[in-house]
């Protein structure tokens, strides 16, 4: 700069507001004083035409090259000043404002001291001006598009106004449908105009036009940037619908068999999962609504569609639901009467009745299948490929990986050792749990669908090898070898005859052996194996005792098989365990110890210890050792196939691939002793891999098909009131009856007991993939995987226009909302008015009558302390509306219980006469409760109003057959979650913060994004549209300025100081900071910086200054204050 | 923890409250002494006499009771619970008021300090412990007796920080009668005033406060109304004699005794106006 600084300082009175607290001619006369300083004014009001017209004459008489004001705040008046001493040809940054009204003369009450106050800014402005520099204007370009987020009328006709104009609008609407709540009035007032015929138009207008994208069904995520410069994300949520092929037929609606309250009615009637709001939806396209997956399904170690097939069979789709059931698993009527049931331990029905039937129901859909429709799988193959694949092991795991893989049109072939498929199932469940026919019409469906299986066939050292299998052709192997190697006590006589290991004793009496167990048989053991063996012993005839060596409490035997065991006779002795046999040949005595529970070993449970000196001794006929199997699969390690040291087989736990290529496992020869289910779940999984693996060759890439989260019980539970209904019990065989036979146990439900359970789920996920739809739909838009979908998108400006919600009245229990059933709010009463509501426009109570009588009760929630101290704009005119279509309608006696009648715009005062006119009572007085207890004759079985008439002063009590409260209108749900993603204000209420109450309705203090109707404040459709325009115009405007000015003073990185370090590229929100490798310093981007100051504060090394803020300047600054 | 009584004035004269609280107290065990040389609380008539007076009257048990180095103080009426609750909180936030009652309060070398806590009989009883012992020894369950549950206006209002149930729909008398057995019903006059000592003074205004809540116990078919303050159970029972309903008003201490299998003379069930045998023939 070089010129010596000449300064003008110019003080404002602003009129009285600085003058009457600070003398302005001493502060004057100071500042003139002070270095530097050519000219010193005082001036009514600076920032008239005069006052600036005054720095512009001086700064050219007095060549002056620096001004300060001292007025009122800069975010006042910068602007201004700096624009004049630009138009007096001065760089506008030579400028410096001292605030002495909003700092000192409307904060402080002593003359002297608020004098005072203003000479010592004044001379620390002067001070800092000194070391100003010029600096550039800065302008970044606005993007046209505009995003506007709701799309209710606000939304609509401000997005109409922009693309009419030509610019594209992005319009997110978060519901399904646009349309707002003006879709769910009759008629509006004061025209009675009705909402629809006049929304509709600009509804279909908005899904047309060629220059707005409508999104629905989709919420804005985050959004960055600034004005002009926005990048916004928004999430189009997944309706598992394409809006490009669905024509809104509704033909889905009809076979969706969930039901669940409408939102749109407020509860008042029931939609289906998948749904369209109402009938003129924008886009007429329908949406399912899905939470995730049910309890049942997530518990279930198959993730089987429980919740599906319990919905088809309450429709008495039992084919259909068989076809499901066998999309995820096999052996259905097994399962459905020895699968132990996770998903009804997990069944959210369970807390308020109990359980679903979830196992006997698939029970009843097998059998039913079976008889009705025989044993042919539910599924055609579409393409037979040529690949083969060998299955070792005709167990659930082996049936089910072939099965699948026969689905897919493979050519599988089971090799299973034994005369009969079946595995555990057929040799070691008793028979009077899986009966031999049902489980010989399981496996016939799978042989049906094109498996074969080669029984007394072993693999292993009697018979073919991996190597030969893979020499005759097989390209892939799967081992489902089971455990049936039962485990050893290791003690004294465990060989002598009459002592029996679970899986061979229960083998040979599934294979028709007639084993003579004696009268006195002891099985050892807790797990399922034991008590098997013991309840098939007591039915040889033997008196039975089980031997556990934990208490009851550790047994992992199911605790239904052990009821039932007891039940039948047999006994049990907890903490004991045999360390020895005896007898001559054949076993006679058994000697155990007693046990007792030490400190937890790896399972978890408390190790059994034993007890020094407590041997005892009991007589036996015969002892069955239930202590656990392993898998016999000694051999399958000659094959090169790695063993664990328990000799599970070892797999690769994603794809279930072995040490060998090409071979895989699954079910007890993986897991130890497991469960039917689980076995088949990994059998569908191997199944699922080895089909990728003979398409592509490589399991890199692939991943089992995702599930999706699991719905939250309470969650459940809190949508509607659950009433508690019981489950039917399990009836079974009374004991005398099946004590001495195989005969099966349980019986099954009936057809009516099936229908009436089912009709007890509770719908967790909601959409329950049952799939009627996808059947259903002609146009083939139904898609249940489809994903969310993220959307980036870029705009120049926001426009919000989220609306409101009603206010609840249930807390104010004196009006009793939801506890009598004639109590509604408005916006339901509403919904009674219009025509496609919950009773088609006609006016009834839930009991069918036309009621003769109504109260509407106003400002319910507004007006009031506890809840919203303001008023809520429209509820007068709403409820003068109600009167005069409730007596057009029904010709009832009306009561308009008021505190006063606010009737402010056009034609709304005429209303109000009118209405009075049409002979509707106005009583002036708060509505004190509304009960159904009567004190005379004519109040039996109505709803007494009780309230103060305030003109009369008389407390009256009127009764009426119908009450409408008057709600509040409050924010939206989420206001506060989008206030803070974009960066606006709520006002104490929760409403978005204008700029100006009076002068800037419709912007906010973050440049660029403008508000428009409710989501302001409340108001009526005039004014929302109103705002809606103006919003669109303020849009406009920016858009046709093309650019908009930014902040000037960026920052600057000295390059001798800086090390590199890059903390400051670290903390920069705008990411305007770049590291120079070749220099080895950071350098800022002035394009993208906004002059916030972060890196300045944040450089260890003080490299970098914020221009405008430099040290020197503030310094100085600092220095005229406290001199 | 130490809890001391306080019976108030009306305990006495009381159609067998005092009989059922002391034969329900002998079979739990339960030790609630008297507080010693108690006086009147004042209740609402002295606090439209003199102001410093109906401080001093109800601060001089409570001091007492601090005294006796007693955690609770224990009332069985809804009047005292309300006056002894309002002094508490008065005094607690007017320091000026609480120098000059300890001021006279010193004229018997007595101190308030503050620290008492105040309970009706009825949240004494549902502490957990008795509350479980009570479970524990019901020998005649009240077999499904529809029961009105009348709390009177002065059990959770007005709000003083003490409360232990809510204001307009309180449950915990409910929860205490469907432990025992009964079935509550869905009254909807459970806090509506009586009119209290009004009933004196303005007999016919009073009525039409009786006749709602008896009205109430009507319509929902109640048995029994069950009431936990001497001055509701008097003004609820003579206001519907004289208005000819014939729904009989008991304490819940009574109802207490009759499951615990007290016998009735124990109970003081004779000293009703209404007779309690209609209802004593369903249980």
């Amino acid at each position: 700069m070089g010129q010596e600084p000449r300064i003008g300082v110019y003080i404002c009175h602003c009129g009285i507001n600085i003058a009457y607290k600070v003398d302005v001619e001493a502060v004057r006369d100071y500042a003139s004083t002070l270095p530097y300083v050519v000219v010193a004014r005082d001036y009514k009001f600076m920032c008239s035409n005069v006052g600036q017209e005054m720095i512009i004459n001086d700064i050219r008489n007095y060549q002056l090259n620096r001004v300060v004001v001292a007025s009122c705040s800069p975010r006042m008046h910068e602007k201004t000043f700096r624009k004049a001493c630009e138009k007096g040809g001065l760089n506008p940054y030579f400028f410096q404002m001292a605030s002495i009204r909003e700092q000192v003369s409307w904060v402080h009450e002593d003359e002297v001291v608020a004098t005072e106050k203003a000479k010592e800014l004044i001379r620390a402005a002067v001070f800092r001006v000194i070391h100003h520099e010029p600096l550039e204007k800065r302008y970044v370009d606005i993007n046209p598009n505009v995003l506007v987020i709701g799309g209710g009328i606000a939304g609509m006709q401000a997005a109409l106004e922009i693309a009419d104009a030509g610019k594209l609008v992005y319009l997110v609407e978060r519901e399904p449908s646009i349309g707002g709540h003006m879709a769910k009035f009759d008629k509006t007032f004061p025209t009675l105009d009705c909402a629809a015929c006049i929304m509709t138009p600009k509804m279909v207008s908005v899904g047309q036009h060629e220059n707005i994208k409508l999104l629905t069904y989709a919420e804005v995520e985050s959004v960055e940037g600034f004005i002009g410069n926005f990048k916004v994300r928004v999430r189009k949520k997944a309706r598992f619908v394409d809006e490009n092929k669905c024509t809104g037929c509704g033909e889905c609606a009809k076979v969706c068999p969930v039901s669940l309250p409408n939102e749109f009615e407020y509860g008042m009637t029931n939609r289906k999962a998948i749904y369209r709001p109402f009938p003129q939806a924008v886009p007429n396209v329908f949406t399912i609504t899905k939470e995730g997956w049910s309890p049942c399904r997530s518990a279930c170690p198959a993730n089987l569609n429980a919740h599906g097939y319990v919905k088809l069979a309450h429709e008495g789709k039992f084919e259909d639901a068989f076809a499901l059931i066998m999309e995820s698993v096999v052996l259905p009527a097994t399962l459905g009467r020895a699968c132990p049931a996770f998903c009804e331990r997990e069944c959210t029905r369970g807390e308020v009745g109990g359980s679903i039937h979830i196992r006997l129901i698939k029970r009843f859909i097998a059998d039913w299948y079976y008889e009705n429709v025989g044993t042919k799988p539910p599924f055609r193959v579409d393409e037979l490929k040529n690949e083969k694949v060998a299955v070792v092991g005709a167990g659930p795991a082996g049936l089910s990986c072939a099965f699948y893989l026969a689905k897919e049109g493979y050519k599988v072939v089971i090799f299973e050792k034994e005369a009969e498929p079946g595995g555990m199932v057929k040799y070691a469940i008793p028979e009077y749990r899986v009966p031999k026919d049902v489980l010989a019409k399981d496996i016939e469906v799978i042989r049906n669908m094109g498996v074969e299986i080669k029984t007394n066939t072993p693999i292993g050292p009697d018979g073919l090898t991996i190597d030969e299998l893979f020499a005759q052709g097989y390209k892939a192997i799967f081992l489902a070898i089971g455990a049936w190697k039962d485990r050893r006590l290791n003690v004294p006589g465990e060989d002598l005859d009459g002592i029996y290991t679970a899986i061979d004793f229960l083998r040979r009496v599934n294979s028709g052996e007639r084993v003579k167990v004696g009268n006195k048989v002891a099985v050892i053991g807790g797990g399922n194996s034991a008590i098997d063996a013991a309840r098939v012993a007591k039915r040889l005839g033997a008196d039975v005792t089980v031997y556990y060596r934990r208490t009851r409490h550790e047994m992992p035997a199911f605790p239904e098989e052990v009821e039932a065991a007891i039940k039948e006779g047999i006994k049990f002795e907890f903490l004991t365990t045999p360390i020895g046999f005896e007898g001559n040949g054949k076993v006679e005595k058994m000697e155990l110890i007693r046990m007792q529970l030490g400190e937890p070993d790896s399972s978890g449970r408390r190790r059994p210890v034993p007890i020094e000196g407590s041997n005892f001794k009991v007589d036996v006929d015969s002892v069955i050792l239930a202590i656990g199997q392993v898998p016999d699969s000694e051999v399958f390690g000659k094959f090169g196939i790695k063993l664990n040291r328990d000799g599970t087989v070892y797999i690769n736990p994603r794809t279930l691939e072995t040490s060998r290529k090409g071979v895989f496992a699954g079910g007890d020869a993986v897991t130890g002793p497991s469960t039917i289910v689980e076995a088949i779940a990994l059998g569908r999984k191997a199944a699922y891999y080895i089909s990728e693996y003979l398409k592509k060759g490589s399991l890199d890439d692939v991943n089992f098909p995702s599930s999706l989260p699991t719905v939250d019980k309470r969650r459940v539970l809190e949508r509607r009131k659950v009433e508690v209904i019981p489950r039917v019990k399990i009836k079974e065989l009374p004991v005398e009856e099946r004590i001495s036979n195989f005969e099966e146990v349980e019986l099954p439900l009936t057809e009516e007991e099936v229908k009436k359970d089912s009709g007890r789920c509770l719908d967790c996920a909601i959409c329950c993939e049952c799939k009627q739809c996808v059947k259903a739909c002609e146009a083939k838009a139904i898609d249940h995987q489809q994903k969310d979908e993220i959307i980036e998108i870029e705009v120049g400006s926001i426009i919000v226009a989220t609306g409101f919600k009603t206010f609840d009245p249930t807390p104010l229990r004196r009006y009793g909302y939801k506890k009598y059933p004639e109590v509604y709010t408005s916006i339901e009463f509403e919904r009674l008015n219009n025509a496609s509501g919950p009773t088609e426009g006609k006016i009834v109570m839930k009991n069918g009558k036309v009621p003769e009588s109504v109260a509407i009760i106003h400002c319910v929630g507004s007006r009031d302390e506890k809840y919203h101290p303001y008023c809520s704009r429209v509820c007068c005119m709403y409820s003068m509306k109600y009167a005069h279509l409730i007596k057009e309608k029904t010709g009832a006696e009306v009561y308009e219980f008021y505190i006063d009648i606010r009737s402010p715009g056009k034609m709304y005062e005429e209303f109000y006469n009118r209405v009075q006119e049409e002979g509707v009572h106005f009583i002036r007085g708060k509505v004190a409760e509304v009960t159904d207890v009567a004190e005379r004759p004519e109040e039996e079985g109505k709803l007494i109003v009780v309230a103060e008439d305030t003109l009369t002063g008389r407390i009256l009590r009127v009764p009426v057959d119908m009450v409408i409260l008057s709600v509040a209108l409050e924010p939206a749900d989420g206001a506060e979650e989008l206030a803070r993603i974009l960066g606006i204000a709520q006002d104490k209420d929760g409403w978005f913060i204008e700029l100006h109450p009076k002068l800037a309705p419709v912007s906010t203090a973050s440049d660029g994004i403008f508000l428009a109707g409710c989501c302001q404040g409340p108001k009526d459709i005039p004014d929302t549209v109103a705002q809606a325009s103006a919003a669109a115009a303020e849009a406009l405007s920016l858009i046709m300025r093309g650019k908009v000015e930014i902040e000037s003073a960026t920052s600057y990185i000295d390059p001798e100081i800086c090390v590199g370090c890059m903390q400051c590229k670290s903390v920069c929100p705008y990411s305007a900071i770049d590291y120079d490798p070749s220099l080895g310093v950071c350098v800022v981007n002035e394009v993208l910086c906004k002059g916030c100051g972060l890196c300045a504060a944040t450089c260890p090394n003080k490299a970098i200054t914020l221009r405008h803020f430099k040290n020197e300047q503030i310094f100085s600054e600092l220095e005229g204050i406290l001199l | 923890m130490k809890a001391v009584f306080y019976p108030g004035c009306t305990l006495e004269t009381a159609a067998g409250y005092e009989e059922s609280i002391k034969a329900v107290n002998k079979v739990l065990g339960i030790d609630l002494p008297e507080l010693d040389d108690w006086n009147c609380c004042g209740a609402t008539a002295l606090f439209s006499v003199d102001k410093l007076l109906s401080l001093v009257f109800p601060a001089r048990n409570l001091a007492k009771a601090e005294k006796e180095e007693a955690k609770w103080i224990v009332t069985p009426c809804n009047a005292c619970y309300a006056t002894l609750r309002k002094v508490k909180a008065i005094l607690r936030e007017n320091e000026a008021l609480r120098e000059k009652v300890n001021k006279a309060l010193s004229a018997e070398g007595l101190f308030y300090r503050g620290s008492i806590s105040i309970k009706h009989l009825l949240d004494f009883y549902l502490q957990s412990e008795l509350f479980e012992g009570i479970k524990e020894r019901i020998k005649k369950p009240l077999n499904g007796l529809r029961v009105a549950t009348y709390y009177g206006c002065q059990y959770t209002r007005p709000i003083t920080g003490e409360e232990t149930d809510d204001p307009e729909v309180p449950n915990n008398l409910d929860r205490l009668l469907v432990a025992l057995g009964a079935e509550v019903v869905d009254y909807s006059m459970k806090t509506y005033c009586c009119g209290a000592a009004q009933m004196v003074s303005h007999e016919k205004g009073c009525l039409k406060l009786i006749n709602r809540i008896v009205r109430g116990a009507i319509k929902e078919g109640a048995d029994v109304i069950v009431a936990i303050c001497p001055m509701c159970q008097f003004n609820v029972e003579l206001g519907e004699s004289k208005l000819g309903y014939r729904v009989p008003v008991l304490y819940f201490t009574q109802l207490i005794g009759l499951s615990l299998g007290i016998p009735k003379k124990m109970l003081g069930l004779e000293k009703l106006m209404i007779s309690s045998n209609p209802l004593l023939s369903k249980i």
